[in-house]
């Protein structure tokens, strides 16, 4: 192999003969070691523009071939190449090395990324390994474009953009501070909802799951605004007392939150220290819901809200919880809700919604029944 | 049949996935495979590699050198978790008791979901490092 790598390398045209039928007849093997030879090789001449035997060898069947083959890939690092690494970048056995192979094209990469992401036919899972190799990359362009989704409507998004802003070292310019605090803002009126439908839901049996999606919700949603002072204050301290919140140790939380009392600013800091402090849900429910009044509702009504909110108002697992609520409590005032369910992009979502209706609706029958006699 | 948010909540009560959040979860309850196992099938044969991790989720398993019984293990326990993360052959076997439902989780499956989501992979080790915190 070294052979054909020397004749490629340092042998000019006559040397790309020499070696290019042997170079050929690995790459066209039945044998999936001789093609991930073949890969090496090409890695190892390092030519920009040898990349075109690298493109059959992207898609090959073997993932171990492909996996060879996105290594020289990165280190190629030919434009020409983005499409197939963008492609390997939803397979499962194959993902991390697409994404490793995209880093190494640096700042090059983000407008191919951008254009991805765009896409109406780009997944959630594919648009957060996105924002990964984003923050990974880092510099200008990646800030840029990470910054046009700090808003995104997807929580799961955002939960995924801000960590690799946070990579990229980023700090909000002048110009950008309104727009930070704006959406520390959203958070914790998203949190006060969320300690709100709580209070309704209760914590019973068939509430227990949703309860603990909305709690999980308000531990994200705490984290994002974590993230988000980071942007603003000094970040290495801010990230600090993030690890200090997460400790069990309830002096480390105490330490972290006088840290976070002392950074943020005046006009933020009743809004985070109500968020952050170490209280019940109840007691933070009523130092935000003054900020962030909320209307009490009973059970059902809430799972309504739940179930018929926007895709940006509630997560796919929040709406299935609420769903599978709504089908275990027999709720069946929450029926029209179900049924305007069963369309939903999310599969999990239809799954439990076309459930929740086939055990709720014999009891609506089994009502409108009784009530006819 | 269970609905995948049912083997979702069901992952979610065995103790290595306690800590993970659920929509990370609904992945691990698609990449499981459902298993029923009749009474005396052995699940793990000691000195054989294993490379799964599984949750009990019905019936209930021995865990045995031998003859010699070290834990009987029912829902929602798990079991070959050291196997999946770090295949080596198991100290002990695991046979079924009673007609049992596991769930299995191959650990080609597990080491992509701990590379896809941190917070998996953040769940999982916390397990062993309390273990081991424990233990000294």
């Amino acid at each position: 192999m070294a052979a054909v790598t020397g004749l490629l390398r340092y042998a000019g045209i006559d040397g790309v003969f020499a070696a290019g039928w042997r170079l050929s007849s690995l790459m066209n093997s039945p044998d999936a070691a001789d093609r991930k030879a073949a890969a090496r090789v090409l890695g190892e001449t390092g030519i920009p523009t040898f990349y075109r035997p690298l493109l059959s060898l992207l898609c090959d069947r073997d993932m171990a071939v492909r996996r060879a083959a996105l290594a020289p890939a990165g280190k190629l690092a030919n434009p020409r190449l983005i499409p197939l690494l963008l492609a390997n970048l939803t397979s499962p056995e194959v993902r991390d090395h697409a994404a490793e192979a995209l880093v190494q094209f640096g700042e090059a990469v983000i407008p191919a990324l951008e254009k991805v992401w765009g896409q109406s036919d780009c997944s959630r899972p594919l648009r957060l390994r996105l924002a990964q190799v984003c923050g990974r990359v880092g510099g200008p362009k990646a800030i840029e474009m990470l910054l046009k989704h700090i808003d995104s409507r997807d929580r799961y998004a955002r939960n995924r953009v801000l960590p690799s802003l946070v990579l990229c070292h980023y700090r909000a310019a002048a110009e950008q501070v309104g727009r930070i605090k704006d959406r520390i803002l959203k958070e914790a009126e998203a949190v006060t909802w969320a300690l709100a439908a709580l209070a309704d839901l209760g914590c019973e049996e068939p509430v227990r799951p949703l309860s603990s999606a909305l709690s999980q919700e308000v531990k994200a949603a705490q984290e994002r605004v974590l993230y988000l002072l980071s942007f603003l204050h000094p970040a290495s301290a801010i990230l600090r007392a993030k690890s200090g919140l997460e400790s069990e140790a309830s002096e480390k939380r105490a330490e972290a939150l006088e840290m976070i009392d002392n950074l943020v600013s005046a006009d933020l800091k009743q809004v985070v220290c109500s968020l952050l402090d170490d209280v019940s849900p109840e007691d933070r429910l009523r130092t935000l819901g003054a900020r962030f009044p909320q209307q009490p509702m009973g059970r059902n009504a809430r799972l309504t809200e739940i179930i018929t909110q926007s895709p940006s108002a509630s997560t796919f697992w929040i709406k299935t919880c609420a769903l599978f609520a709504a089908g275990k409590a027999g709720a069946t005032e929450c029926c029209p809700a179900l049924e305007a369910a069963l369309p939903h992009p999310d599969p999990l979502v239809r799954e439990t919604a076309a459930w929740a209706l086939s055990v709720t609706r014999p009891q609506l029958k089994g009502l409108t029944h009784a009530a006819d006699h | 049949m269970l609905l995948t948010i049912e083997k979702v909540l069901l992952v979610r009560s065995a103790g290595i996935f306690a800590e993970i959040p659920d929509e990370c979860l609904v992945e691990v309850a698609s990449a499981l495979e459902e298993l029923a196992v009749e009474p005396g099938t052995e699940i793990i044969k000691k000195g054989e590699l294993g490379t799964s991790l599984y949750i009990v989720v019905e019936g209930r398993v021995r865990v045995h050198d031998g003859d010699k019984v070290l834990a009987e293990l029912g829902p929602p326990e798990v079991f070959g978790e050291l196997s999946a993360l770090d295949p080596e052959p198991p100290m002990a076997s695991v046979t079924a008791l009673e007609p049992a439902h596991l769930f299995r989780i191959s650990q080609q499956a597990l080491l992509e979901l701990m590379s896809e989501q941190a917070a998996i992979m953040k769940g999982i080790i916390r397990v062993p490092c309390r273990r081991l915190r424990a233990k000294s």
